[in-house]
Order: C-alpha cells, then structure tokens, then sequence
C-alpha cells in the first residue's frame, strides 16, 4: 500500500503540471481573497473581518476542479497504458491499491492547504491574535472532509473508463451533483419535508456548520459514509474485470 | 468466474448495508462540538429552557431578507437564520420563523412604504441600502432590521439593532450578539400575563425622568416603569405608595425624608419589596457646576436614608473617593496660553471600577464610571449576606467633607502614588438576607401591636442593592437634545458598562436571573487593526500571494532534486 502511495506522489511532481495545478489553486485563491474579490466580503484586507471564512467559502469551489483534475488519471490511465494488470498481480488486495491511491491523493491535498496557513499568520499579524483558532481549525478539517469526497468521487470516475477526459467529466458531474446539486434540487422540490431529506444528501449542507467551527457527529458521519461507499463502489467496479 | 461476482456483490452489498446503518444511526445518536472559542454555537442554558418549556406556537416574522443585501448584512442575515434553525430544533417546532422580503412578498410600492413605516414607527431601525437596478441606475431599498413576534394575537417588535454605537460593522456585530437575547426577550414577553412594576421614586429632588431616561426606557423592555410618590397631592404620606411596585429605585436623593417616609420605604423593604439606592455622601460635588465656576464647595447630605442603611448593615461614608485608576477630563491649561489651551487630565474625582467579577450582577462587566463618588462599609448585622460588587482600586484616597475642590488646585497637585494608600472601599454593595426594620423598638409598641397597622419586625429573605454614587445611572443630553447613554465618556468617546450593570441589578432583585445570564455571553469581535492593514497593505498581498507559490516551487524542486539524485546513483 505504502508502495503504491510513493508512486502516486513521485508520479504527481513528475511532470510540471501537477505543481502548476497546485500554483493555480493557490494563485487563484491568493488574488480573490488579498488583492481583487468581486465583493468586499470575499477580501479579507476591504472586509476588515479577522477571519479565513473568504477561503473557506472559495475553496470548495476550486477543489471542484482541482481534485477531478487531479484525480482523472488515477486508473484511466492504468487502463490505457495496460499497467492496470500489472498492478494487480502485485501481492497486494484490491482494497490495498484504492486507499493507497487515496491517501496519495489525500496527501495532496494537505498540500494545497499547507501555503494557506500564510493568509492565517498573516489574519493572526493583522488582527493582533483576535483570529478564533478553533473555528478556524474545525473549517480546515471541514475542508479535508470535502476534499476527501471528491477523491472518493474522482477515484471512481476513474476507475469506470479508460478515457481520462471522461473521468474528469464524470468527477466534475458528481461532485458537482453532491456538493450543491441535490440542495437545487431540494429546493426546487417545493415539500419541504422531502426536500430537507434530499438536501442532507449534498456536501454543501454538511460542510457549511464545519467551516463555522461547529463540529457534528452527523456531519462526519455523513462524510465517512459518503466516502466508504464511493470506494466500495470503486472497489466493485475494480473486482468487475474478473467476471 | 460466477463465484467472484457472487461474492464481490454480497460484500458491496453488505459494505453498502452497514453505512446505511451507521448513517441511520447517526440522526438519533449525535453530538455536537462547538469548537469557537465565544461559544457562538452554544445557546444559553436558560435559554434551552425557556425554549423547551414552551407549550404554544410563538412565530417570528424576519425582515432582514432580499437579493440586495450587501455582504455585511447578509453575514448578519446567515447568522440569524442559524440561531433561528436551532431555536426551532431546540424549541420542537414551538418557535416558527420566516423570512421576509418586503418588496418580494408586497407587490403594491404604497403597501411597501406602509408597512416599512409601520415598522419604523415600533422602533425597528431601517437602513436605506443603495443598489443598481438591471437599467444599471442608482436605485434605493429599505431594509428593516429587525422582525416581528406574534402568540395569540398579540405582536412585539424585535429590534436587532438598539441606537447607533460606533460604526456600522460594531454594530452588526452587536445585532449577532444580542440576537439570542432579543429572541429569548421576546418570548418572555409575549408569555407574560403580569409585569413587575419597578418605580423611581420622586420628591426629594431625585434624578427625574429625564435625568433617567435611558435607565428606565431599558428597564421598560421588561418591566412597567413610572414614578413613585410617598406623598400625594396636598403632601401627606400615603402608607400605601409603594404597594404596587416591585422595585423601588431611589436615585440621588438630595432632600431629607420625613419619618413617615422611611416608615414607608422600610416596611417596603420587610414586605419583601426590593430596593435600588444610588446614593451620594456629598453635596454641592456636581462637575457642571465646577465647570462654571472654576470651584466648588462639597459638604455632607443627610437624607435619613443613611440612618436607615446603618440598621440594615452599610454605613454610606462622608467624604469622597479619589482614585488613580480614573477617567480622564479636558481642563483649561492657562500656563501656556496658546489659545487652545484644553488638555485631558487624569480626573481621580471620576473613578472607573473595575467589576469584581464575582458575582451574577458583575460577571464580565466592562469598567463602570462613577463620578464624586462615596463609599460604603459594611456592618456586622445578623443574617445579611455582604457582596462586594464594585470596589474603589486601591490606589485611592478620600477627601473630607466639607472641603473646596478647584480645578487648578487638582491640576497643579503634584501626584504621589504613596499618597493614595488608603486601601479598597466597596462603591456598590448587595446586601442579601432577612432585614430587621429599622423602626423596631422605636415606634410605641400601641402601635406597632395594632394588627390594622401590619408593622413588620423583620422581612423574609429579600435582597437591597447600595451604590455610593447617584450619578452611575444618570444620563446627559447633547445640546441638540439627543441623549448620552450612560456610562458614556464624552471627551474620550468610552462606553463604560454602567447601563448593563443597573440592569443586570434590577433583574437579579427581581428573579429574572436568565435574563442577566443571556446577556452576559459575549462575542468577542474580531476585527483587523486598520492602522496596521493601511500600513502593510502591499506588503501582505505581496506576501500572501508570492509566497505560497515559493512553497509548492520548493517543494517541487526538493522532488526534483531529489529524483536526479536516486537516478544518477543507481
């Protein structure tokens, strides 16, 4: 399992695109949120609030891209290249090889997050510490919960073609879907009954307490569940070959 | 082949079936975590129960909604329909609220401008939100700041936002802060059948309705407010002036009471009505009047409330407190005559208190200001509890009474802190306990054996509140007319907390112990020093955007480097 992480890290800076991916993110992110924003509230120095709140909001919206973007090769191109077989006659389960793959990716995904704790120092420098730490922690684990959803989401769009700009469409409709699709739909539902059951399948209304630095059990619930059953459904799809 | 997919399907399947379960299980069993450090998430304990011992619908209607809310007000909007989500939750339904968008939900523009009115007129600021219309030209909203709460028929205003303190992000911050405390206020209310009357008493030339005006309008949030008497009209005591009310509130009394008053207000007391003294040791000590005249001459007033106080257990002393841990005031500096000549000097006559913190009336009370202030002592008496609630510093002295005091003596005075060592005094006491009358023993006992006259030895167990100043809950007017909340510092622009403290004293003498509680919790308020961001602008953006790239670059090298190496090796 080990062994399958380290290659998917080392395979990630091989090329110059994963660290231009990753720069994006970050330039992207640094410019709304320091120097130009639409409105005021997304720019922390206009806003004049101690708080990370404007990249936490931004953020999942990058990672929609971002992480399909990262994720999209993650078996399509196994498949393609044939060394998908060649992986599996390695002694290592199924099992084995998507969470090495995930916590690959999920490494990953630490680090796009790592460089983000410049804009807190700099909030902590500005404000004289008024910053309140554990909301701002409880929004980063919230972050990872989300991001660890749309690894779970991006491996099986993966793992169900050989073509990777299909797997990045795919991953870019579930995500999409999970993070605010099912609250449109909801409220487009008009019951409200039904409509608060299909918005408790969406990302969006887990995350939103989290980033707030309110932690309930239901929401990490929700996201565990959310990302055992992609890998399950992942793994289904990986034993499938054998039929 | 068959057996794989029989069996990689069961464990999906299983797999499938147990997260089902765990996420089933988790809308019964869950916990929450409020990681903020203010607890924002956390509603008051009283405020749970009040909550949950709701038994009819009580339906708040928002009007803090629309598509044109700026940023700033839509945090406010978000946070408000978060607390409405867990009132609602915690309430079982029994709290219903709504959003309003007055110019989505009223189509006529005359119906809009009515109920806006309408609105204004029960005190709910509205704020005037400019925006551009899809021509692209300047156009104008309103946006009510505040809801409505309706039970049975009956409506309340439920203002967000009380005056205009500071800017306009301190005061969304407050509206956050005190939005649980309006909501809970609000319930209370419209569950009440019968207020407690709380009286100011008048005639003996006590603050009057003016003077005290932003204390009793508070206090009318919760209470019927109005004058009290003990006299009636051709100036004979009634013995039953104070029948009706709950709390008595005597501020800054400057004429003696007669015997019969004191009967008055001390069999009050042994029936278990509660008490509010504002009292001061000297007169003549009034900053106004030295502001005219350069000086002033302050002696010691007997009212014959002082005697009566003794009984209970406080001796008000005559004299008045200096103390270094003060306020500051303008004085006149004639010395170097350049025309301007006004200088903020330390005045020790208007000491600030620091709250004891020790008690449900003071806990996280911001400083109160006090000004010619006296100070108490406490006696030892039977069956009363003493609780310091305000303390002068320590660094304090005391001048007899009578004496003069001038400015350019104050100004000119050399100040040596070994000369303020006359140790802490407490300013503002509570005094809990069954009180013995002070009549006791001194009327003929014809009298007070008479059952018609119902004469009180002792009371049960009730509670007085004593503050040496009477100024602590006067407040003053611009000369425009606008009133100076009080506790405010006019030359240095401070609010000190001398409202909420005097609130906080007629809810605990009157049993309303969650009201303080709710009104205690604190949010701090996280703002960026704008001094520093005007400063460093460039250089944090230049920061914040360069280097995180400089990171992932680093990282990448470090990978780099790191390949070549192992490869070059092998």
């Amino acid at each position: 399992m080990f062994a399958i992480f380290k290659k998917e890290i080392r395979y990630f800076f091989s090329s110059l695109i994963g660290p231009i991916v990753l720069i994006l993110f970050l330039l992207i992110n640094s410019l709304f949120i320091w120097a130009y924003s639409p409105n005021d509230y997304m720019n922390v120095l206009t806003s004049g609030f101690a708080t990370l709140e404007p990249l936490f909001t931004l953020a999942p919206w990058m990672y929609l891209i971002l992480i399909p973007a990262m994720t999209m090769r993650a078996f399509a191109e196994e498949k393609a290249n044939g060394t998908l077989e060649l992986l599996l006659s390695r002694p290592l389960t199924e099992f084995q090889i998507i969470t090495g793959k995930f916590f690959a990716y999920f490494s990953l995904l630490i680090l796009t997050l790592i460089p983000t704790l410049i804009y807190y120092f700099s909030i902590q420098y500005l404000s004289h510490h008024s910053i309140d730490n554990a909301a701002t922690l409880g929004s980063y684990i919230g972050l990872l919960f989300l991001g660890s959803s749309f690894i779970s989401i991006g491996l099986f769009a993966s793992v169900i073609t050989k073509n990777q700009i299909i797997s990045l469409l795919v991953s870019l409709l579930f995500c999409l879907l999970f993070y605010f699709g099912f609250s449109l739909i909801a409220d487009v539902s008009g019951e409200t009954s039904i409509g608060f059951i299909i918005q408790q399948f969406g990302i969006e209304e887990h995350y939103y307490s989290i980033s707030r630095g309110l932690i309930d059990t239901r929401d990490i619930i929700y996201y565990f569940c959310l990302i055992a059953t992609f890998i399950l459904i992942t793994k289904l799809a990986l034993s499938s070959r054998k039929w | 082949m068959i057996k794989h997919k029989i069996k990689d399907i069961t464990n999906f399947l299983t797999g499938l079936v147990a997260i089902l379960l765990a996420a089933v299980l988790s809308y019964f069993i869950f916990l929450k975590i409020d990681l903020t450090e203010d607890k924002r998430f956390t509603l008051h304990d009283s405020t749970v129960d009040l909550l949950e011992n709701l038994n009819d619908v009580v339906e708040f209607k928002i009007y803090l909604d629309g598509e044109h809310l700026p940023a700033d007000l839509t945090r406010v909007r978000n946070s408000i329909l978060e607390t409405m989500e867990e009132i609602h939750d915690i309430a079982d339904g029994f709290v219903e609220y709504e959003f309003i968008d007055i110019y989505h939900s009223i189509e006529d523009s005359k119906t809009q401008q009515k109920t806006l009115f309408k609105l204004q007129k029960k005190g709910i600021t509205i704020l005037p939100i400019p925006y551009k219309n899809d021509k692209g030209e300047l156009s104008r909203i309103y946006i009510p700041l505040g809801a409505e709460a309706f039970h049975n028929g009956r409506s309340i205003p439920v203002p967000f936002v009380r005056g205009n303190k500071g800017g306009k992000q301190l005061t969304y911050e407050r509206a956050i802060e005190e939005l649980e405390f309006e909501i809970t206020n609000a319930v209370r209310k419209l569950q009440q059948d019968t207020l407690k009357t709380v009286g100011f008493l008048q005639g003996h030339g006590e603050l009057g309705q003016y003077d005290l005006q932003d204390y009793s309008k508070s206090l009318f949030e919760y209470y019927n407010t109005g004058p009290a008497f003990l006299k009636d009209s051709i100036g004979r005591e009634r013995i039953d002036a104070l029948n009706d009310i709950d709390l008595l509130v005597i501020a800054k009394p400057v004429q003696p009471f007669t015997q019969k008053e004191q009967y008055i207000i001390d069999q009050f007391i042994m029936k278990g009505g509660k008490v509010l003294f504002m009292l001061e040791g000297a007169q003549g000590a009034e900053l106004d009047s030295m502001q005219k005249q350069g000086l002033i001459f302050a002696s010691p007033l007997e009212t014959g409330l002082d005697k009566m106080l003794y009984k209970y257990g406080v001796r008000l002393n005559k004299h008045i407190v200096e103390d270094l841990q003060c306020s500051k005031i303008p004085i006149q500096t004639t010395a170097n005559g350049d025309g301007r000549g006004f200088q903020l000097y330390s005045w020790m006559y208007n000491p600030l208190l620091k709250s004891n913190n020790n008690h449900l009336i003071n806990k996280n009370l911001d400083p109160v200001k006090v000004e010619f202030s006296s100070s108490l002592d406490t006696l030892p008496v039977e069956n009363i509890a003493f609780t310091t609630l305000y303390n002068t510093s320590g660094n304090n002295r005391f001048k007899k009474l009578p004496s003069r005091i001038s400015f350019r003596e104050t100004a000119n005075e050399k100040i040596l802190p070994e000369n303020f060592k006359e140790g802490k005094k407490p300013i503002a006491l509570l005094l809990e306990g069954t009180f013995e009358s002070y009549f006791k023993n001194r009327i003929p006992p014809k009298f007070s054996n008479n059952l018609a006259v119902n004469f009180l030895e002792k009371s049960q167990s009730n509670g007085i509140v004593v503050i040496a100043d009477g100024d602590i809950g006067k407040n003053w007017f611009t000369p425009k007319g606008e009133m100076i909340p009080m506790g405010t510092d006019q030359y240095t622009n401070r609010y000190y907390d001398n409202k909420k403290f005097l609130i906080n004293c007629a809810n605990y003498l009157l049993n309303d112990h969650e009201l303080i509680a709710v009104r205690s919790k604190k949010i701090k308020m996280r703002l960026l020093d704008s001094k520093l961001v005007q400063k460093n602008k460039s250089l944090i953006q230049v920061i914040n955007i360069g280097l995180p790239i400089i990171v992932i670059v680093l990282i990448s090298l470090v990978f780099i480097v790191f390949r070549k190496f192992r490869f070059s090796t092998k």
